[in-house]
Formats: C-alpha cells, sequence, structure tokens
C-alpha cells in the first residue's frame, strides 16, 4: 500500500473513533474556541475602533491648524485670517467660485449612555451648512439641518443610538443653554463625526467666548493640489498655519488605541491559548492511549509511522479547526455590529472626548483566528503524535484495556 | 492527613495530565489576576479620590476665567481653594510626553498637603522662581534632573506668544507622593504666572479649580451653590467631589467593563469543562481502584472526599500560581517602564485561593456523586 494510502487509512479510521473520545474531544474544541473567540473579538474592538477613528479623514480634503498644533484643539486660526487662508491656490471652488471649506471650532457636550452608565463628553463641532458638500460623505436622515444664529444641532446617528436625550426635539445642555436636536445625520463609512454633534461655528464661537477658530477643513481641487496649497500658505508671511491631508491626520490619530487593543488581543488570546494548549495535550495523549491498542494492530499489520503520526495531527487539527471555527462564529454572533464606545485620543494623546462606533468581526479576522486554532492543534499534537509513534507494538498487543 | 499518600499516587497515576490539569489551571488563573489587576488598580486610583474635595470644571470643556476665584472662595462652606491648568509636553523627541501642571505654589500645597509634599526650602525656592520648576523625585531620578538644571521642554499642547512651544524652566526641587507611588508619575509643576504670561491661548483662565470644603456631608450643597453661582456668568461650571470626578473620568474609557467580564467568563467555563472532564475520565480509568478502596472499608464520603481532595491539590498549587505569575509579569512591565500604576493586591491571592476551593468542589463532586452509586462487584469486574 502506497504510504498516501496508509495515511489516508490511518486518518480515516482515527477519525471515525472520534465519537468514542466525545469528552476529550470536547475539551479539545471548547478550549481552542474561548481563545480564538476572545482573540476575534478584541481585535474586532480594535479593528471597528480604528476604521471610525480613520473614516472620517479623506484623501480629498485637506486639514488645516495653526503652526505646531498637534491637535484641533489646541490650535487657534484667528477670524480675520480665514478668508485670506480661504482664498489660497489649490482649493476646489464650488459653481459659484465660492472655495468648498469650512473653518471649524470645537467644544464638548455631557451625555448619559443608554444603558444607564455614567455621563460621558461628546464632542460638539462648530461647523457650517456647506459641511454636507464639504463631506459628501455626510447625508441628513432624519430632521433638517441647524440654523445660523439659533442654539440648534444636529446629531450623529452613532451617538443617536449609543447615548440617551439625543432624539430631535430634546434639549441638549451647552454653556447653560438647552439647545435643540433638529435632526440627525449619517455617514456613508464608519466615522468618527458620527459620535459628535454638529452646530454653526460662529453661534459656537460666540457661545463659548472664543477669539478664534480650531482649523479649516478645505476639498482639495485635485489629489495632487495638496502640495500647491501648502506652498501657497507656507509663502504667505501673514499665516501661520500648516496644511495636511486629513486622511493622514485621522489615520496617525486611530493608530494608539489600535496598537493597544491589538496587543491585548494577543497577550489575552494568547493565554487562553495555552490554556487550550494543554487541554489538548490532556486529551490528545488520553486519546492516543486509548489507541493504543488498535495502533499496535496497526503497526503489526505493517502500518508505517508516518501515517500513525499523521492521524494524530489530523485529528489535533480537525477538532481545533472545529473549535476555531465555532468561536470564530460565536464572535461574530455576539459581537458583530455592536455598537460600544472608548474614549477617541489624538496623536499627542489627547482625550478627544467618546467615539461611539460598531465592533467590526471581518472575514480577514475570522481567517486569523482559524489559524490561530489550527496552530493551537498543531503544536498541541506534535508531542502526542511522537508518543503514538513510540508505542511498543508487542506490549501493547498483550496489554489489556 | 494520613489519607496524604493516597491523595499523592493519585495524582501521579498519570503525571503529564496532571501537569498540564495543572498548567491549564495556572493559565486560568494567569489570565484572572491580570484582568483583575488591572480592575483593581483602577478601583484604587477612584477610591483615592477623597470625599471632601470638590474639583470644578466647565462642562463644555472651555476654559474657565481666573476672576472667579474669589467669588468661589466666597461661598459658603469652603475652607480653602486653588486652580491649576496642565498640558502635554516633551523633554527629548521619542520619549514619552510628560504632563506640566501650572500652580500657585502656596495655597496648591497647602490644599494638597496630604497627598503631596516638598521640603520647605523647595517650595521658597518655587515661590521665588518664576520659571522654577518642582519634578517628582522617582522620575527625576531616572532622567538624571538635578536642582539647578535647567529643563527645556516643548509643549505639545500650549504654544507661546513667541510663535514657539518651547518652555525653559529650572529645577529648583523636588516632590514626593507619600500615599501613592505612582501619582502624577512625571507631572511637572510650574508656575502659573509664567504659564499666564507667556502662553498664547486663553490667557487669564484656568482648567479647573479645586476646592477643601469643613464638612464632607455638604459636598453636595455646596457644589450646587458653586454652579449656581456661574450658571448665567458665560462660563457655567460643574462641580463634584474628587472621587465622583475620578469615576467619571475612568468612565471615558470606555466600555472596558463588560469586556473584562465576558473574557473571565469564557475564561472560567473553559477552564471548568476541562478540568471536570479529566478528572471524570479520570474516575472511569480507576474504577476498580474506587472499588477496592470501597472493599477495604472507605465511605462512600471518604472516596469523595479523596476525589475532591485530589481537584484541591491542584487548585491550590495552580491559582496561587498563576495570580503569582500575573503579579511578577505587571512587576517586570512596571520596571520595564511599559506600564506604570497597576499593582496587585494581596487580596488576590485570596480570592485566587477562594476560587480553587470552588472550582474544586464543583469539578468533584459530580464523579463523588457517582462513587456513591457505584457497585463494588460491578466495578471489580471490570478490566
Amino acid at each position: 500500500m502506497s504510504s498516501w494510502r496508509q495515511i489516508g487509512v490511518v486518518v480515516e479510521v482515527n477519525l471515525r473513533n472520534l465519537r468514542h473520545r466525545v469528552g476529550g474531544s470536547l475539551v479539545i474544541a471548547c478550549g481552542v474556541a474561548t481563545s480564538v473567540g476572545v482573540l476575534i473579538s478584541v481585535l474586532a474592538l480594535g479593528e471597528g475602533y480604528a476604521r471610525a477613528s480613520a473614516g472620517g479623514g479623506s484623501p480629498d480634503r485637506a486639514l488645516i491648524l495653526s503652526s505646531r498644533a498637534w491637535s484641533e484643539t489646541t490650535s487657534l486660526i484667528p477670524s480675520d485670517a480665514v478668508p485670506g487662508i480661504l482664498s489660497e491656490p489649490g482649493i476646489a471652488r464650488d459653481r459659484q467660485g465660492r472655495p468648498i471649506a469650512q473653518a471649524e471650532v470645537l467644544a464638548q457636550v455631557q451625555v448619559s449612555s443608554r444603558d444607564g452608565g455614567p455621563r460621558v463628553n461628546l464632542r460638539l463641532r462648530g461647523t457650517g451648512a456647506t459641511v454636507l458638500s464639504l463631506r459628501p460623505e455626510i447625508h441628513l436622515i432624519a430632521g433638517r439641518m441647524f440654523r445660523p444664529g439659533l442654539h440648534e444641532v444636529i446629531v450623529g446617528r452613532a451617538a443617536e443610538l449609543r447615548y440617551a436625550g439625543l432624539g430631535i426635539g430634546a434639549r441638549v445642555s451647552f454653556q447653560s443653554s438647552g439647545w435643540v436636536v433638529v435632526g440627525s445625520f449619517a455617514s456613508a463609512e464608519p466615522s468618527l463625526l458620527e459620535s459628535e454633534l454638529l452646530t454653526d461655528a460662529k453661534t459656537l464661537l460666540s457661545a463659548s467666548h472664543r477669539s478664534g477658530f480650531q482649523s479649516i477643513t478645505a476639498r482639495l481641487a485635485d489629489p495632487n493640489s495638496l502640495k500647491i496649497l501648502q506652498a501657497a500658505l507656507k509663502a504667505d508671511p501673514r499665516q501661520r498655519v500648516e496644511v495636511r491631508r486629513e486622511s493622514d491626520y485621522t489615520q496617525e490619530n486611530s493608530l494608539g488605541w489600535r496598537v493597544g487593543l491589538d496587543a491585548l488581543a494577543v497577550l489575552i488570546g494568547g493565554t487562553l491559548a495555552v490554556g487550550a494548549l494543554f487541554g489538548a495535550l490532556n486529551s490528545l495523549y488520553t486519546a492516543v492511549n486509548a489507541r493504543a491498542l488498535e495502533i499496535a494492530q496497526l503497526r503489526a499489520i505493517g502500518f508505517g509511522a508516518a501515517p500513525v503520526l499523521i492521524s494524530v495531527l489530523a485529528e489535533a487539527l480537525l477538532l481545533s479547526l472545529v473549535g476555531a471555527g465555532a468561536g470564530a462564529l460565536g464572535a461574530w454572533l455576539l459581537f458583530s455590529g455592536r455598537i460600544t464606545s472608548m474614549m477617541a485620543n489624538d496623536a499627542s494623546g489627547q482625550d478627544m472626548a467618546q467615539m461611539a462606533f460598531a465592533l467590526k468581526v471581518s472575514p480577514a479576522l475570522m481567517a486569523i483566528g482559524l489559524l490561530w486554532g489550527g496552530l493551537i492543534g498543531l503544536a498541541g499534537g506534535v508531542l502526542p503524535a511522537i508518543h503514538a509513534v513510540r508505542l511498543p507494538v508487542a506490549r501493547a498487543l498483550n496489554a489489556v484495556v | 492527613m494520613r489519607y496524604l499518600p493516597l491523595i499523592w499516587s493519585g495524582l501521579r497515576r498519570k503525571p503529564a495530565r496532571t501537569l498540564f490539569t495543572l498548567l491549564s489551571i495556572v493559565a486560568a488563573f494567569l489570565l484572572f489576576g491580570l484582568l483583575q489587576g488591572v480592575d483593581s488598580s483602577i478601583r484604587q486610583a477612584v477610591s483615592r479620590g477623597r470625599l471632601d474635595v470638590l474639583v470644578t470644571a466647565s462642562p463644555g470643556g472651555l476654559p474657565l476665567p481666573l476672576a472667579d476665584l474669589a467669588q468661589i472662595a466666597a461661598i459658603k462652606g469652603i475652607t480653602a481653594v486653588t486652580y491649576s491648568a496642565s498640558f502635554l509636553a516633551q523633554y527629548q523627541s521619542g520619549t514619552p510626553a510628560v504632563g506640566v501642571m501650572a500652580v500657585d505654589p502656596d495655597p496648591y500645597f497647602a490644599l494638597f498637603h496630604d497627598t503631596i509634599t516638598t521640603s520647605p526650602a523647595a517650595l521658597a525656592a518655587f515661590r521665588a522662581t518664576r520659571t522654577g520648576a518642582l519634578v517628582p523625585r522617582g522620575p527625576a531620578r531616572e532622567r538624571h534632573w538635578r536642582i539647578g538644571d535647567p529643563l527645556p521642554l516643548h509643549a505639545l499642547s500650549a504654544p507661546k506668544r513667541d510663535g514657539t512651544s518651547d518652555w525653559t524652566f529650572h529645577i529648583v526641587g523636588y516632590y514626593d507622593t507619600p500615599g501613592n507611588r505612582d501619582s502624577n508619575a512625571g507631572l511637572v509643576l510650574m508656575r502659573y504666572a509664567y504659564f499666564d504670561a507667556a502662553r498664547l491661548l486663553d490667557p487669564g483662565t484656568v482648567q479647573l479649580y479645586v476646592e477643601r470644603i469643613a464638612d464632607a456631608s455638604q459636598a453636595g450643597a455646596i457644589s450646587t451653590a458653586i454652579d449656581r453661582r456661574f450658571v448665567s456668568s458665560g462660563a457655567p461650571t460643574h462641580t463634584d467631589t474628587e472621587r465622583a470626578t475620578a469615576q467619571a473620568q475612568l468612565a471615558q474609557l470606555g466600555d472596558l467593563d463588560f469586556f473584562v467580564r465576558a473574557i473571565l467568563a469564557a475564561a472560567f467555563t473553559s477552564l471548568l469543562l476541562s478540568t471536570s472532564t479529566t478528572l471524570m475520565k479520570s474516575y472511569h480509568e480507576r474504577l476498580s481502584e474506587l472499588a477496592v478502596l470501597k472493599t477495604v472499608g472507605f465511605s462512600d464520603r471518604g472516596v469523595a472526599g479523596l476525589l475532591v481532595s485530589e481537584a484541591l491539590v491542584l487548585g491550590l498549587i495552580g491559582a496561587p500560581t498563576g495570580v503569582l505569575l500575573a503579579k511578577l509579569s505587571f512587576d517586570s512591565l512596571t520596571a520595564a517602564k511599559m506600564l506604570i500604576g497597576v499593582s496587585l493586591p494581596g487580596l488576590l491571592f485570596v480570592v485566587a485561593i477562594a476560587g480553587a476551593l470552588v472550582l474544586a468542589l464543583i469539578v468533584a463532586l459530580p464523579p463523588a456523586w457517582q462513587v456513591r452509586r457505584l457497585s463494588i462487584v460491578q466495578a471489580l469486574g471490570v478490566r
């Protein structure tokens, strides 16, 4: 019999025997399922966070902050400098020749979660009605746009889903005044913006007694005009601002937590994997010993060592892949699409208020989970497989089970 | 005690299996220790917040006028008030950011006298030197910052009027935080007067006020009185006890609590399943042995006791070992500067041992129950 056929036969016989070893098989599958499920869940947390955090940034837009400001909250652009900046080349213009750009200013409001948690801070962004053309991925889903000069806000969908008191008609307190929610908006992709409340910039400026805007977001005339805009602003001695591509800025901001969460996923998933590994070792050793007579008989009639070894590995791999699949499925069922929230940070570590986002269990994560589970299975199967090969044939044949 | 050899031989019957079961118990309690360590540190940080100290800040995240100080001090029940403004800075590029807090020296040290201390000479130097800075003793020693050295810091969120973000200080002394080794780790104290004169953004403002009150039971009433004073001032405030403020700040971290609990539940269920299956399997194999024990005169309870004891020994060795490994991990991460502020309370070992006890009981009971119904004759016949 060729070696491939030998392998095939022994593996098949072994797998058919599995039903006699339900307990041990369950231990392997459940151990791996737990490790893979937890790994994928925490990775999904990091993935959802990174997508939403970077999602608000587009390569077609430029973010203008004052020189050496690391984030919007620490930037200051005086109101009288704004028209000059908006007239620079590189910024896209609409049909009337007006620049598609908006000077913005930031503050925060406090809300509580729908599930009764403590109060947290949400971003209140002062922008303009032009925000819809500036950020075409955003659209109103209910109500209407805020009007300038009035204490009106519109609410992002993620914020409205997660926090209480943000329905249309509700009032949000800011600077001792109740600001009315007149509409809600959503973004086509997950975005930090969906966790914010938007209002009119000048109204917010006067309500918060600020002397200047914090940023200007502008649509680039075409993706290459960033350099033109940068050069023009650097050449103008009156302007002390810096320009960068908005997607670069949000990408930088998203890294901090993502790295931390991925590390956490590996740490916790890894510890559970070690536990699963020992459970697998236990079960597989027991399985091999239970099969001692069967293996001895196979060896006696001429089957080689390799098929026996591979049969044990195949058992380990199959059970762990089943477990990994179950864990991945469980993570997907429990967590995919679930909305959670975390503190969003900018690149310098400053708190940017809460960001509500959905966990995303992507196919890539499921694949990582299966690979992780398979590795655990293989690692757990090696020693028992070698043990199986080393079983003394004659003694096993004589032994009483 | 005289049954120890029996228990020991039971465990040694399949040494590999015993070892692996032990190691999976260690792994599960390692995870428990890691997650609980973070959780306890968070709780500790919150409970350090006092109930007779109030914190006043703007709910809109905006700066508060320094002029409010006099009005706050005039409110009944307040015995002391001070203020601060903070920003992040970098000592050298590539190193982690350092927090800088601008304060008024004497009121600050007076109000926080039970959490932060410094020598009278250092305080006097701080008072006298406009660009003076007090640095925490431990971090200063690691970074080789000595008294008299200049300290140039590049602010990440506090540009200056001269167009740069480079602030130069002169170290005039150290401070200590006796009750808490990790509090304000790395926070540099500077003079508010210097900060306000040189900064570009929001001059004449502070980030928060801190008030000490005579009677902690009046905290709610006094907080409301402060907020009422400024509600129509253009810079409304929100005041809460120091502890409630710490709790709110932690809430900002996010939904972690749910995940921690879910992960712990998953880990423990998995462990329970693994250990109980292993034990039950060992019982089936030892059927004839257990029958012999019963024949020799062991009561049902005695045999059950043996099984429970075996599980107990595994748990009592494995659980504290896992927690100990967690503690060692935290200690080494802290020593390698990758982590601050996490410490495992000794209570955790007690909890681990209790957990091991419960685990042993739960896991050994089903087989122990089946022993009662074991028919000796049947069992002796099994080969």
